[in-house]
């Protein structure tokens, strides 16, 4: 096999993997058999495999940093998307957070291998773009863009308890379930989100906080991804800031998941408003990543030096 | 804050008010949501865009008014800006001293452990093992009495926002000083020229009230080369220059190029650009050398020039393709020339023998950029710490044994697993089992 069969193989396995994943961790949802979550797990480490073989390959193949156009992108925030996955599963072992995060996984790779095959392309870099800040800023960014999808995961894992809790808690309190329910209903309300203590009263605070955490880990990396760009643009042309759109939207992105860190110190502003906050930095962070290029062409269209 | 000494009234809303955090929040998101509009409409070209876009009246008179084409610089921009450093200044003043207060402090007081978050029993009291074992695992642990052992983590993490907060000051200063302090310009240079560092200074496009000049020297372009990849696509621009300063020290020559800019006494010099600035022609075998200035419509236009008594003037749009020779009468193209070629023309021989490229250089002196970086840094190494959290931990004995209680600053149910860790570990230590219940979030 050669080089090229191998990455196709990778990405292949990557995807069939999780999908694997994904219909263990639905399974695993409803049946609560917590086999079926390792299943799911191992799903994601083969997909985490896969990413990593496609990345070395593109790496041998292109004989550049594996994160240069916008598959290689993709491919790149697809496997740190699955290193925060492992973070969560090794430090906060959750018990559902795999039936939100490999949705995202196979919309990352299912994306990537949609693309026609222009945006595969290794084209030679431009005089502006060979530098080493460019490498180190592209990555910050895209380890950033991947803690903030597996956040957004969170939130809408947020979303989803908070929904059964509603649909469910008439059921439960007529089905015998009051001792299973001593503390009251919990988390259907911002506030008693923190002290829920119903049948998904800890889910939603667990998520409400996990999405913070994954929150806090982002934030620097976005910060150091904006600051090691700017460092770039002051070495090339002289200027560290100049307003480019996606520029513009990276701080965008910056300003509202710092609202999003605030807030929650105001007496706590968890819950629903919370997650809704999160979810519109994830908005913000995908109109940088991608919504840019379709609004306005600056600096990063490259128009500079042709 | 109920730490602060009674003050007039007027003083003490202003200080509420202009320190708080849903103003902060408001002031975030304001300032994100304004800065979405100069993505939208271009921000180099002045009101036209605005006058001349498919806008219905109404919202060009707002546009207009918000200076839509130029946002970042608008007033009400600037002052959500300004709001913001005062808002962070206010803050900042009412809650540091007692965050200091605090870090300094060994033991805080010990709360009632029926008012801490987390509580667990434990099975059996401290010894001089299970202490050891709490500082092996970094926690800071101060013994109070028999009846209460107070223990902590990662205290550091309390100053990291103020850490911060002081930081962003220090960018905002850099990006002020810079401006302040600062020359800006782009000189475009042939190849042979010679400008001079203070006729870039005096004609500069931005220059700060305050500016910063180097020791006056002249910098000659030798050489301006292109480096093309086997395809034809240009790899790399390179300029040769020699500084020569004028205050007696010796010449030296440097080569620059894109993402590697030369320095001299603080002044930089970026490869930015470069264009075709002239060309020589002859005529008959006569040379002339003539200057090329940048048409309106995109490509470069010559003065009327004469071949055989007619007026022509050169037009050429880019170095890949060839020249047209466009006469001033009608306007019409009459030839094509590429350099090294001769042509007829009137009974002439027409040629054109090179182009003239000249390099631009992309100047700058910015003294903010030290403090910008200062402060970037200071960010990231506090940014850094966030995700570590301060953690407060007491052993208090009641009626009946010893509890665990403990509080963090947000970030409860991973306080909970951890105090779980922290009993179990504190059990294989002791004879009976602690009783943990289970949790939530991880069953
Ligand atoms: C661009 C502007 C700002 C940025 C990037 C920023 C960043 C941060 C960050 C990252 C934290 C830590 C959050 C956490 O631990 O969860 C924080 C905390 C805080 N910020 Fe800001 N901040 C900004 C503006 C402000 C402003 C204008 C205020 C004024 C009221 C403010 C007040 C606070 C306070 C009171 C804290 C909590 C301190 C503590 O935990 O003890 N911040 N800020």
């Amino acid at each position: 096999m050669n080089l090229l069969q191998i990455e196709n193989a990778a990405v292949s396995t990557t995807f069939v993997a999780a999908l694997l994943a994904l219909a263990a961790f639905v399974l695993h949802l409803g049946v609560r058999n917590d086999r079926l979550k390792l299943v799911g797990m191992a799903g994601m480490a083969v997909a985490l495999v896969g990413a990593g073989t496609t990345l070395a390959c593109r790496a041998l193949i292109a004989q550049h940093a594996p994160w240069s156009n916008l598959w290689e992108s993709m491919i790149t925030m697809l496997f740190a998307s699955l290193i925060f996955y492992f973070i969560v599963e090794i430090w906060y072992k959750p018990r559902f957070f795999g039936v939100v995060a490999a949705p995202l996984v196979l919309v990352l790779i299912g994306g990537a291998s949609l693309l026609p095959e222009t945006f595969k392309g290794a084209a030679p870099l431009m005089p502006a773009l060979q530098s080493y800040w460019i490498k180190v800023h592209v990555l910050f960014m895209l380890f950033s863009y991947a803690a903030f999808t597996m956040s957004f995961a969170a939130a809408m894992a947020y979303f989803f308890f908070a929904w059964k809790a509603k649909r469910e808690q008439p059921l439960l309190a007529t089905a015998g379930g009051a001792a299973v329910m001593a503390g009251g209903p919990g988390g259907s309300g911002g506030a008693a989100a923190g002290n829920g203590k119903g049948v998904y009263g800890d889910q939603l605070a667990f998520f409400d906080e996990l999405t913070y955490r994954l929150i806090l880990m982002g934030f620097p990396l976005l910060m150091i991804g904006i600051i090691t760009g700017a460092m770039w643009a002051n070495g090339a042309w002289g200027t560290y800031w100049s307003w480019d759109p996606k520029e513009t939207w990276s701080l965008i992105t910056w300003f509202v998941y710092a609202a999003y860190l605030h807030a929650r110190l105001v007496h706590e502003w968890t819950g629903p408003k919370a997650a809704g906050l999160a979810a519109v930095g994830f908005v913000s962070m995908i109109v940088t990543y991608i919504g840019v290029n379709y609004l306005s062409s600056g600096l990063h269209s490259y128009g500079f030096l042709r | 804050m109920s730490e602060t000494s009674p003050r007039p009234s007027w003083k003490r809303e202003f200080l509420t008010f202009f320190g708080s955090l849903k103003l902060a929040i408001t002031l975030l998101l304001l300032i994100a949501a304004g800065s979405i509009i100069g993505t939208v409409i271009p921000q180099d070209q002045g009101a036209d865009v605005v006058r001349t876009g498919a806008f219905p009246e109404w919202l060009k008179t707002v546009l207009l008014a918000a200076r839509a084409y130029d946002v970042y610089h608008a007033f009400w921009f600037l002052f959500l800006l300004a709001l913001m450093f005062l808002n962070l200044s206010v803050c900042t003043y009412l809650r540091f001293p007692p965050t200091w207060r605090r870090y300094q402090m060994k033991t805080p007081a010990t709360p009632g452990i029926a008012a801490l978050p987390e509580v667990v029993r434990l099975a059996g009291g401290p010894t001089d093992r299970k202490l050891d074992m709490l500082r092996k695992r970094g926690w800071n642990v101060a013994p109070q009495g028999d009846d209460v052992v107070f223990a902590e983590k990662n205290k550091f993490v309390r100053l990291a926002p103020t850490f911060i907060h002081i930081s962003l000051f220090l960018v905002m200063g850099g990006v002020i000083w810079g401006g302040a302090s600062g020359v800006k310009h782009s000189v475009p240079i042939m190849v042979g020229e010679t400008v001079a560092s203070d006729h870039i200074v005096d004609t500069a496009f931005q220059r700060g009230r305050f500016h910063a000049e180097p020791a006056p020297f002249d910098l000659k372009l030798d050489a301006f080369r292109m480096e093309f990849r086997p395809s034809g696509q240009v790899k790399q621009y390179y300029s040769d220059v020699t500084i020569t300063p004028r205050d007696g020290r010796a010449a030296y020559q440097q080569t620059l190029w894109v993402n590697e800019p030369l320095i001299h006494d603080g002044m930089y010099f970026y490869q930015s650009f470069w264009g075709v600035g002239g060309f020589t022609y002859s005529v008959d075998g006569k040379p002339t050398r003539t200057t090329l200035t940048q048409a309106r419509t995109g490509g470069y236009m010559s003065r009327p020039f004469k071949v055989g008594g007619n007026e022509y003037m050169f037009f050429l749009r880019g170095l890949e393709e060839p020249g047209l020779l466009v006469s001033t009468k009608d306007f019409e193209p009459k030839a094509q020339a590429v350099p090294g070629h001769a042509i007829k023309l009137h009974g002439q021989t027409f040629m054109i023998e090179e182009y003239q490229l000249f390099s631009g250089l992309e100047t700058k002196i910015d003294p903010g950029i030290p403090m910008v970086y200062l402060g970037c840094g200071m960010m990231i190494l506090g940014l850094c710490m966030l995700p570590f959290r301060h953690r407060e931990v007491w052993l208090r004995r009641d009626a009946e044994g010893w509890l665990l209680g403990g509080r963090t600053h947000r970030g409860r149910v991973i306080l909970q697993r951890e105090m779980a860790d922290l009993a179990r570990l504190w059990d294989a230590d002791s004879a009976e089992p602690t009783h943990v219940e289970p949790m939530g979030a991880s069953v």
